[in-house]
């Protein structure tokens, strides 16, 4: 087991009329099956490109982010959407943006795509398993 | 027009032989465009009874309509085996255990074989259950749209 510590910080000094800015820090346990950080070439069919398979109720947290490039070098303003593999989509990502959430596809044989629009884009991901989970 | 920024650092000493860290920086942008100013913020805090699954963030047609949405949850229940299930259109996401937190970007058009920016899928709200205890849950929701009710009595 090892140990994972995701940070977020927010900031903004006009948001609100007085300077937003805040961190959270989390600490987790982890345990395998875990990928860390890879890279991978989306395509418009988010069945080809299953980042977390179903792992019937193994609580994994997944980082994912927009590259902005098509290939690593050449830049696209395709965005990528973040999927369940039950066809529901969480949201879209667009170039230089990240997310981070927990996933456990609840026992349902439910996984996490990635679904480029457009044209095919350059994704960055992760996932590590939580031996805390469920 | 607002600016505000994310960044998001994952650091391990012992996941790997050496020790790691990364950092992602965003801005948070509108819809379609490269333009800052996701001028409003809902900034919740609410304590979620056990058993019953809650709308958290309700959808609405002015989120979908401007689908560049921005959600930050918390748990923030001190023990660490306290744990509410995060869903969206009946599908579980995750679970976040007490001091666990996420950020995603968030449409609230939701059909797998529709863009998700599209606004043409299905709406749905994001959806909590508490499991085994009462859990305290702040969340943020940074959106350039939001359904104004007119008052009963306008």
């Amino acid at each position: 087991m090892a140990t994972l510590i995701p940070t977020l910080t927010l900031t903004s000094t006009d948001a609100t009329s007085d300077t937003l800015n805040f961190s959270v820090i989390d600490t987790l346990t982890t345990t395998a099956p875990n990928v860390n950080l890879s890279q991978i070439v989306v395509d418009t069919t988010g069945a080809n490109n299953i980042i977390v398979a179903a792992n019937d109720n193994k609580q994994t947290w997944v980082y994912i982010k927009h590259t902005g490039t098509t290939d690593g070098s050449t830049t696209t303003t395709a965005h990528c959407d973040v999927e369940l593999t039950g066809n529901v989509a969480v949201g879209t990502l667009k170039p230089g943006e990240f997310c981070w959430f927990p996933f456990c596809g609840n026992g349902s044989s439910v996984g996490v795509q990635l679904q480029a629009v457009g044209s095919s884009v350059q994704m960055e991901y992760a996932y590590w398993s939580d031996s805390t989970g469920q | 027009m607002a600016t505000t920024t994310a960044t998001c650092t994952l650091s391990s000493p012992d996941i790997l032989s050496q020790a790691i860290s990364v950092s992602s920086t965003m801005t948070l942008i509108k819809d379609n465009t490269a333009a800052t100013g996701l001028e409003q913020l809902n900034y919740h805090r609410a304590l979620i009874p056990t058993g019953t699954q809650f709308d958290l963030i309700p959808e609405s047609a002015a989120l979908n309509t401007n689908p560049a949405n921005y959600v930050y949850i918390i748990n923030k229940n001190t023990d660490v085996t306290d744990y509410a299930v995060i869903s969206i259109k009946d599908e579980v996401i995750g679970s976040l255990y007490g001091g666990d937190w996420m950020f995603i970007p968030w449409s609230n058009s939701v059909t797998e074989t529709e863009d998700a920016q599209s606004g043409q899928g299905n709406d749905t709200s994001i959806e909590i259950t508490a499991t085994t205890h009462d859990c305290v849950i702040e969340y943020a929701l940074f959106h350039s749209g939001e359904t104004l009710l007119t008052a009963d009595d306008a």
